[in-house]
């Protein structure tokens, strides 16, 4: 018995520290939380849509806005994400905000016509923000009206959004949910490769669209011999892939930088690497070995005897050194750099010292500089 | 107790709280990245402020409460729309109109009134006064034709603006109710019963993001099918406006409507080509009316006011015949596909980046508006500069500074004097009211410099009249007033930027006229230059509007200038330091980058041979590229290549690394005290450490950043120019007055300056976030009208640099004298929204002075205005805000402006690059640093750091002398946000319970074995 009561106090406790959390997270102000049901019922209520193909790299902003005008004269809008492709009920859709807004209406005659007078806002540290208002009018039991909201909350760029509604429209969040979901069309492609969370459609004639979610981040091309040999090039920097052949599978790993510095690695794998087609590499080079060090990853291009180019993403920026390059007794390159701008020395110092030891399958390993004496 | 011991449990409940705990992390990290907009959306801040008690309060709030403060400013609004609303005709006095009169008013946007613009700029007129309410006010109940206008309501026909975010100009839409709709409806029944006056508004809106649509491309372009039954022109009428108005028109000539009235509510200036085809008795333009303005327009109509606005752009029959629209617009470089160029319109475009795809051609030269009408009207009266057969009557509907009473006024005794040191002219005119009501009455200076042979021989251009003087007084019915007005000589210089590289003084005649708009000032002019010159005047060629003369020698007044000067303008007077060529970079025909891209600049030497009629096509060279136009990082081309150049050409002296985060007791408020020059600065700059430098440089979207080294606390800042509008930070807006031009229109300085005062009063009482408060406003804008269809037109005050850069002056002035410091925006040559990231902006130096920047000097140094914010666009291949002519030589050096310059939204525009911006002179970035943090890492680099400790020093500067230092000698001490905290907090929970559980884990695993054994 003890063992339960521990057990149900901590799962209370977890469960109240994730109601907080949940709360923080959705949090408008805290005064937009719906009224406890009971004779609050809505008298009028209204959907509108923010939408269009310059949100499509911006899909979570994507959204249906549920407008409720109550009798108590409150006002609750919720938002429906539906960029996100969630069509989970209401109650487990963490697309859905109950409360996104609140406010208040009333009936008016406004120039003599009557209408509903409507506003909505957030309630931030007890200061209204992001307030809007508009008047809807009854065209033939059809109300209208519009708001300029925001289209990312902090984001900065508003829209007007139009509503239409009347006294019925959905019975629940769920029927507004259905009533709003949109169905993913992903790209044409011949294949794909899947991480959690982003996916690369491998298309005809050496293009791969690379998503982060349902929102497409890159556009690569590849190459590949159909034996085995495959590189993936994105934003000039070129990836080699790995194949199984015996498995008939592909696999590679794309940085995707959202603001340059805060980055998600994606290990994209495809499981039928047959289905990838076969094309020419477009543009040949020299030979380039990958390898990391210093939590990046460096790409070295041999240009002939003497030069080399070695770069890599640093804080959003493809970063290319031009290099001449020494090889040691144990085949090691050493580099050293050519007309490197004085922006560039702190970039440099990451790698200054170190060699290079370069490998058949054009992978190369770093061999740090050894820690200079002290006193 | 088993279970409790039970290893499948502690496993289960370790692994979910480490999952709970690295999320915690993970959301920590992500979120700390976005702190400084998270901040911002949630209106707090990661300081806190331990108010000095003895603190001085330097800007007292003024003695209204903020019930009196909403009923003056509503008041206020009202005056300036009463004072620049302008009556273009009144056919038989058809206005005023009696009080009884009822009113049929037609158009969807008779009950959806434009009151400003959209973007940033835009602002909730929810609650603002309707047409309606305002007639009613005027006009008493029952004055509305109420079927007509519940018709309207109900219609479902509804005006689209352009989207400021992903818009583009093919989504404005007119809509306009057919007129089958209205026979539908059953409406027309109701005309007769209102038939006194069928009052028909005009709108066309205009904002952030998307320039009015001019042509069909403009719509097809941007994947629309349908031009909105226009014939893509946005700025004339569409079929159902047509239809309207001949149905309108129609129930005129039956007797069922007495009178028919216009009123254009619009700062886009519409083509009125369609006037002479209907029977319309009167017409206002009025702008964007502001939330209370329309009770104006309204008393207005009824003869409670006497109007008295003045136009400030040039009305046309032909908008198309300004020689400024074939380069109106965004324009591919040809190469642009094969360089991997790319353009934006919004920082959410990806393009954004890089945002060099696009150029214009400001090939008109100086021909802007009047200057381009006037002067070539001009010169086909006197058969000059192959003017051709000018019809100036097709092209002008209504001139510049045109604007007809209810009274009329008569000018007599003009006089000029020049000072006894020299330096300006009084000007002085007598000015009857010849009918029998009181009024207010603008006199307008116009002044007309000689066109010469060295001009000819050298590319230097000149209008044949420019604006330089005005005043408004009221005069009674019969009195007379004496107009003095001074004139600056300098203000009658031109730029030479292709032999004296300065502003001259020609020798020759110089005529001072008083016109009652520019067309009538050069009318004057030309019956003086012809009487002065014995020639007989071909009275067929010569021109005039109603109420104007037909030009009036005794009205002009000849100085003579004896010598060429090239020497005496040739030195700042405001800073005492040499003007000289700064952009040459930007035009083609000096910019050696460019190489045998060169163009021909309009001239009046031979209007017809010059007139552009066809967009040049440019390549990107490589030192074009290499000059700006870049978006590689790295090679010989590339930024790090270019701020090697930058550090090299501006900063070669700063070879030794400043003291940074040096201990000291120096407060920012200490240097309150302290002369922008003084030593002192240098002492608390040593104080600030590079991290604080560039979190405060590069972290400005919409406030500043506090410095605790020197407890200098951060502010907010927020949009304008129509007023306070909280908008980007959400928040509710104050009085959002009109549209820029009607301010300007105004020609009332007093009217202005009291506006100043109320928006930086509406700033200071602004609700803080508990820390920061308001204290920086971006506006207002100074950018000219080069055509009708700028998007923001709305934001800018006239076609005229001279008169945005007087009516700034004194706003800017106001709003500074109650502690918020401006931005006047967008600095500049952004005349245009298409292309606006990163377009290439070709102009040459005369008319980028004597036009573009003349509204940003009025702001500096004669409003003392402490700050600019720099534009989206280049000014040849380099972005304005690292552009270092434009930044240093023209806004530090010639014009000695003090405070900061911030960017306009950088915010994923990795263009604007930090270290080229510093090293230029721009200091303050309206973005966050995230993704594009140039400066990181640079703290050993002794020009970055230099350039670093000035553009701090700006902003200090700026924040120093606002309300925000009404703190006094503070303490800034840092915080946690509560968000923060929560995250924080959470992470700290989940590491206990795992930690908890993974302790249960090992003594089930302990007792487990235990009991196995």
């Amino acid at each position: 018995m003890k063992v339960k009561r521990w057990l149900a106090g901590l799962v209370l406790a977890i469960a109240a520290i994730c109601a907080v959390f949940a709360f923080a997270g959705c949090d408008n102000g805290g005064e937009t939380e719906e009224e406890a049901p009971g004779e609050v019922t809505i008298s009028y209520q209204f959907s509108g849509v923010m939408d269009g193909e310059d949100l499509d790299s911006f899909s979570f902003a994507k959204g249906a806005f549920w407008l409720k005008l109550m009798s108590d004269g409150s006002v609750v809008m919720d938002r429906y994400s539906f960029g996100n492709y969630n069509t989970s009920p209401a109650a487990e859709n963490e697309d859905y905000i109950p409360g996104y807004m609140s406010g208040e209406w009333e009936t008016t005659s406004r120039d003599g016509v009557d209408a509903l007078s409507i506003e909505v806002y957030m309630l931030t540290s007890g200061v209204k923000t992001n307030a809007a208002s508009g008047t809807a009018y009854d065209r033939n039991g059809t109300y209208s009206c519009s708001l300029r909201l925001e289209v990312v909350q902090g984001a900065g760029f508003y829209r007007e959004i139009e509503f239409t509604g009347g006294t019925t429209l959905y019975a629940d969040a769920d029927e507004f949910i259905a009533d709003n979901a949109k169905e993913f069309v992903p790209p044409q492609s011949v294949t794909t490769f899947t991480a959690e969370g982003g996916t690369v459609y491998v298309q005809e004639g050496g293009t791969a669209l690379i998503y982060s979610g349902y929102s497409q981040v890159a556009e690569a091309t590849y190459a590949n011999d159909g034996e085995g040999n495959m590189t993936v090039t994105v934003g000039g920097q070129t990836i080699d892939v790995t194949v199984d052949t015996a498995n008939n599978t592909a696999s590679f790993e794309y940085e995707y930088a959202i603001y340059g510095d805060y980055t998600t690695v994606y290990s994209f794998t495809c499981a039928d690497y047959s289905a990838i087609p076969v094309v020419a590499a477009q543009t040949p080079a020299g030979d380039v070995y990958t390898g990391t060090y210093s939590s990046m990853t460096w790409t070295l291009t041999i240009l002939d005897d003497a030069s080399c180019t070695i770069g890599a993403n640093m804080g959003g920026f493809n970063v290319v050194f031009n290099c001449t390059y020494a090889e040691d007794a144990d085949g090691a390159l050493t580099l050293a750099t050519v007309d490197m701008p004085e922006a560039y020395a702190p970039a440099w110092a990451a790698i200054d010292g170190v060699k290079w030891q370069l490998a058949d399958d054009n992978t190369m390993t770093a061999i740090a500089p050894a820690p200079s004496q002290q006193g | 107790m088993k279970k409790l011991f039970s290893k499948k449990l502690w496993i289960a409940l370790t692994a979910v709280f480490a999952v709970l705990m690295a999320v915690c992390i993970a959301a920590y990290c992500v979120t700390d990245f976005f702190r400084t907009a998270i901040n911002a959306a949630l209106q707090v801040t990661d300081y806190k402020v331990i108010q000095d008690p003895d603190a001085q309060i330097f800007y007292e709030p003024l003695a209204y409460s903020d019930e009196a403060l909403a009923e003056y400013e509503a008041q206020l609004c009202e005056d300036i729309e009463g004072e620049g609303a302008t009556l273009l005709f009144n056919k038989d006095n058809a206005l005023p109109l009696a009080k009884d009169s009822k009113f049929s008013c037609f158009s969807q946007s008779s009950v959806d009134l434009l009151y400003g613009g959209t973007g940033s700029g835009s602002m909730d007129a929810g609650d603002a006064t309707t047409l309606h309410s305002a007639l009613t006010s005027v006009f008493g109940e029952g004055c509305i034709n109420q079927d007509l206008w519940t018709f309207y309501v109900t219609s479902g026909y509804k005006r689209v603006n352009a989207a400021t975010t992903g818009g583009n100009q093919g989504q404005y839409r007119i809509n306009e109710v057919p007129w089958s709709e209205y026979e539908d409806a059953g409406v027309t029944s109701s005309f007769a019963q209102y038939g006194d006056v069928a009052l028909v508004v005009l709108a066309r809106s205009g904002g952030e993001g998307a320039d009015l649509p001019d042509d069909e491309e403009c719509f097809t372009n941007n994947g629309a099918t349908d031009f909105d039954s226009t014939d893509g022109d946005y700025l004339r009428l569409s079929a159902e406006e047509k239809d309207m108005l001949d149905h309108i028109l129609q129930y005129k000539a039956n007797g069922t409507f007495k009178k028919v009235v216009l009123l254009l509510n619009s700062a886009n200036a519409l083509q009125l080509d369609f006037l002479a085809d209907y029977d319309i008795d009167a017409a206002l333009w009025i702008g964007d009316v502001g939330m209370t303005g329309i009770n104006a327009v309204a008393e207005l109509l009824s003869g409670d006011r006497i109007p008295s606005g003045r136009l400030v752009d040039t009305f046309l029959k032909d908008n198309h015949s300004s020689p400024a629209m074939v380069n109106f617009g965004a324009f591919a470089y040809s190469n642009a596909d094969e360089l991997g160029l790319e353009s934006a319109q919004n920082n959410t475009d990806p393009g954004a980046k890089k945002a060099n795809r696009n150029y214009v051609i400001y090939q008109e030269g100086i021909y802007v508006g009047y200057r381009y009408y006037e002067t070539r009207y001009e010169d086909y009266v006197f058969g000059n500069g192959n003017a051709g057969d000018y019809d100036y009557s097709a092209d002008v509907a209504y001139p510049f500074g045109y604007g007809l009473s209810y009274t009329t006024f008569e000018y007599n005794n003009f006089n000029v004097e020049p000072s006894s040191d020299g330096k300006t002219f009084k000007v002085s005119v007598d000015v009857t009211n010849t009918g029998d009501v009181d009024a207010k009455h603008t006199v307008q200076i116009y002044f007309s410099s000689p066109y010469t042979q060295y001009d000819i021989q050298n590319g230097i251009e000149k209008a044949s009249v420019e604006l330089c003087g005005f005043d408004k007084k009221l005069i009674a019915a019969g009195d007379t007033q004496t107009y003095t007005i001074t004139v600056n000589k300098e203000d009658l210089t031109s730029y030479d930027a292709n032999v004296a590289k300065t502003y001259i003084l020609e020798d020759g005649d110089y005529w001072f006229t008083a016109g009652r708009n520019a067309h009538d000032a050069v009318n004057n002019i030309i019956r003086a230059k012809a009487q002065d010159a014995g020639v007989t005047l071909d009275e067929d060629r010569m021109y005039s509007f109603e109420g104007d003369g037909n030009g009036d020698a005794s009205l002009v007044a000849k100085w003579t200038n004896g010598e060429f000067d090239d020497t005496t303008f040739a030195v700042s007077s405001a800073t005492g330091n040499q003007i000289t060529n700064r952009f040459d970079n930007a035009d083609l025909n000096k910019y050696a980058g460019t190489a045998d891209q060169k163009i021909t600049y309009l001239t009046r030497s031979d209007w017809t041979g010059t007139f552009p009629t066809e967009v040049k096509v440019l390549t990107v060279t490589d030192q074009m590229w290499a000059d700006g136009l870049t978006h590689d990082e790295s090679g010989e081309s590339g930024r790090a290549a270019l701020v090697e150049r930058y550090k090299e050409a501006y900063w070669s002296d700063a070879t030794t690394l400043p003291t940074q985060g040096a201990a000291g007791d120096l407060s920012a408020i200490d240097m309150r005290e302290e002369e922008y020059d003084s030593e002192v600065w240098e002492q608390l700059l040593n104080q600030i450490p590079y991290s604080e430098m560039t979190a405060l440089i590069g972290d400005g979207f919409h406030l500043t950043q506090s410095v605790q080294s020197i407890n200098l606390p951060g502010t907010l800042d927020e949009n304008g120019p129509q007023g306070l509008t909280a908008s980007l930070v959400g928040g509710e807006s104050a009085m959002a007055y009109t549209s820029e031009d009607i301010m300007a229109a105004t020609f009332n300085r007093e009217l202005v300056a009291e506006m100043g005062k109320c928006i930086g009063e509406d700033f200071q009482r602004a609700p803080s976030n508990g820390e920061s408060v308001y204290t920086g406003i971006y506006g207002p804008g100074a950018n000219i009208h080069r055509t009708p269809y700028s998007g923001r037109n709305f934001e800018y005050y006239s076609e005229d640099g001279w008169l945005s850069g007087e009516i700034c002056a004194v706003e800017v002035a106001a709003i500074q004298e109650r502690g918020v410091y401006v931005f006047t925006k967008h600095f500049a040559l952004n005349d245009q929204e298409e292309g606006r990231y990163g377009i290439s902006t070709w102009s040459n130096e005369q008319a980028i002075r004597e036009l573009y920047l003349e509204g940003f000097e009025g702001s500096v140094v004669k409003g003392g205005g402490l700050g600019v914010m720099t534009s989206f666009n280049r000014l040849g291949v380099v972005w304005s805000g690292s552009h270092r002519g434009l930044m240093t030589g023209v806004l530090r050096d010639e014009w000695g402006m003090k405070g900061a310059a911030i960017t306009d939204c950088s915010v994923m525009a990795n263009y604007m690059d930090y270290r080229l911006g510093v090293l230029a002179g721009q200091d303050l970035w309206d973005g966050y640093r995230s993704g594009m943090d140039t400066l990181a890492g640079l703290d050993n680099d002794p020009a970055i750091v230099s350039a670093c400790r000035l553009a701090a020093k700006h902003i200090i500067y700026s924040v120093i002398n606002s309300h925000a230092m009404n703190i006094g000698d503070a303490q800034i001490i840092p915080v946690m946000p509560w968000w923060q905290a929560a995250i924080l907090s959470a992470t700290i929970i989940f590491a206990v319970f795992t930690a908890a559980s993974a302790v249960m884990l090992v003594v089930s695993i302990v007792r487990s074995k235990k009991q196995n054994k």
